[in-house]
């Protein structure tokens, strides 16, 4: 169990999340690599909470919000996640924690889908003769209905992730370690993509990603 | 964008006419949010210049689709993973939580609160020539190097996670991670973003799989 007090926070961090992602800022505090380790931080385990983030970060890392695209939410869904990993603990529940992270990021993307829609009929800008108190009420307005998402979206998470019993994360038969390496695999697809979409001009990058691997493995092999 | 120029727009000739000039600015407008603000200074250089409405309407149109495209090429395809890429490189060599995080926050923020503050200030100064300092500024450029770091950093990242797969002695047990992680590199290159969606769904599948092949183990 945890104290009402980091609850909140969590709840808050949750809620700064999802308007950081886009309604008030996007100075990317939204990411899962900053708001897991700031979960972290308040559960009082950073490193836990920071692996828990970059793993989510990875994972999300092609997700390219241009063109309207519809895409998750992952923000948010790392407290929860971060949450799930640090209370359970170990191998088992940094892979319960992450599995949470994904499956909220998803329904967080859906409830986005939903705000937006939400917006357009709280603005109402086919009215005429729109006062400026009123443009900003409204504006404020969606602006608390996407607080009021968020904090709804990191509730149901926290929920979750305290209702994971124990026992589920004794089960996992993988150490910390082999944990990490095996939930890298969902961002190693996205660095792919990544790189492919970088590609548009030439292969040259590539070949500058070829030479960071070969110098990589060079120093961890060497050091 | 009616709500952000307002305070502007009232400062013009007396504040007559501000209404149908909110009115106008608080039409259907969509550009990457860190380069609105060239839209943003421009078209009220634009109004403050007494252009002819049609003659905003039409420029404000022209402005949606480079803003965007620009700014998600220099921003989400490039700023974002390089300094995430940057953050994650000092986290596996050691680096503090909070510092890792403080790093990626601070070289992020710094680029787009330049953008920022830059686009609104270019819109307002160059107004219909935007176009040509926007061309000056060669922000596509910027994003080439910007991405051509973030590739040498995936890299470096990418060997430095794989490189315990290749020192001696050599673990086969690495590699029934280290061969998976190839093989998905490689289709996520081949086919890009139209399996982008799938990486969440690859995490779902490596857990559930796990917890089926191995029930109620131990470590």
């Amino acid at each position: 169990m945890i104290d009402p007090a980091t609850f909140a926070a969590l709840v808050g961090l949750g809620v700064w999340a999802a308007l950081d992602t886009t309604s008030v800022g996007q100075f990317m505090i939204s990411r899962p690599l900053v708001v897991g380790t700031f979960a972290g931080v308040l559960l009082g385990d950073p490193a836990t909470g920071l692996l828990t983030g970059a793993l989510l970060e990875g994972i999300h890392l092609a997700d390219i919000p241009s063109g309207g695209a519809q895409l998750p939410e992952p923000g948010p869904a790392a407290v929860p996640a971060a949450l799930a990993a640090v209370t359970l603990g170990g191998g088992g529940g940094l892979a319960l924690g992450v599995l949470l992270g994904v499956l909220l990021a998803i329904l967080g993307g859906r409830t986005l889908e939903f705000q937006r829609r939400l917006n357009v009929r709280l603005l109402r800008l086919d009215e005429e003769g729109i006062s400026a108190s009123e443009g900003l009420d409204r504006h404020l307005l969606c602006i608390g209905a996407d607080a009021l998402r968020g904090g709804l979206l990191t509730l149901t998470g926290l929920a979750a992730a305290l209702s994971v019993p124990g026992s589920l994360a004794e089960r996992w038969p993988l150490e910390l370690p082999a944990t990490s390496l095996l939930l890298l695999l969902p961002g190693v697809l996205a660095a792919g993509v990544l790189l492919r979409s970088w590609s548009g001009e030439g292969r040259w990058r590539e070949g500058l990603f070829l030479a960071g691997v070969a110098a990589g493995v060079l120093g961890g092999v060497m050091l | 964008m009616g709500w952000a120029l307002r305070p502007a727009l009232e400062r013009l000739d007396g504040g007559e006419r501000t209404e149908d000039r909110v009115g106008r600015a608080s039409e259907s407008f969509n550009a990457h949010p860190y380069l609105a603000g060239v839209a943003l200074g421009a078209l009220l250089r634009l109004e403050a210049d007494g252009e002819e409405p049609e003659v905003i309407r039409r420029f404000r149109e022209a402005l949606r689709g480079p803003l965007g495209s620009l700014g998600d090429r220099l921003v989400w395809t490039a700023l974002r993973p390089a300094a995430v890429f940057l953050a994650l490189a000092l986290a596996v060599v050691g680096l503090p939580p909070l510092w890792v995080v403080a790093t990626f926050l601070i070289v992020y923020n710094v680029g787009h609160l330049l953008l920022r503050a830059w686009g609104v200030f270019i819109g307002f100064e160059f107004g219909r020539g935007v176009g040509e300092a926007l061309a000056r500024a060669d922000l596509v450029g910027i994003s080439r190097r910007v991405v051509a770091c973030a590739a040498l950093l995936m890299g470096l990242l990418a060997g430095a996670l794989f490189a315990p797969a290749l020192r001696p002695p050599l673990d086969p047990a690495s590699w029934t991670v280290a061969a998976p992680a190839v093989l998905l590199f490689g289709w996520g290159w081949l086919r890009g973003p139209a399996v982008r969606w799938l990486a969440p769904w690859v995490a779902v599948a490596a857990i559930v799989g796990v917890f089926l092949v191995f029930p109620g183990a131990t470590p």
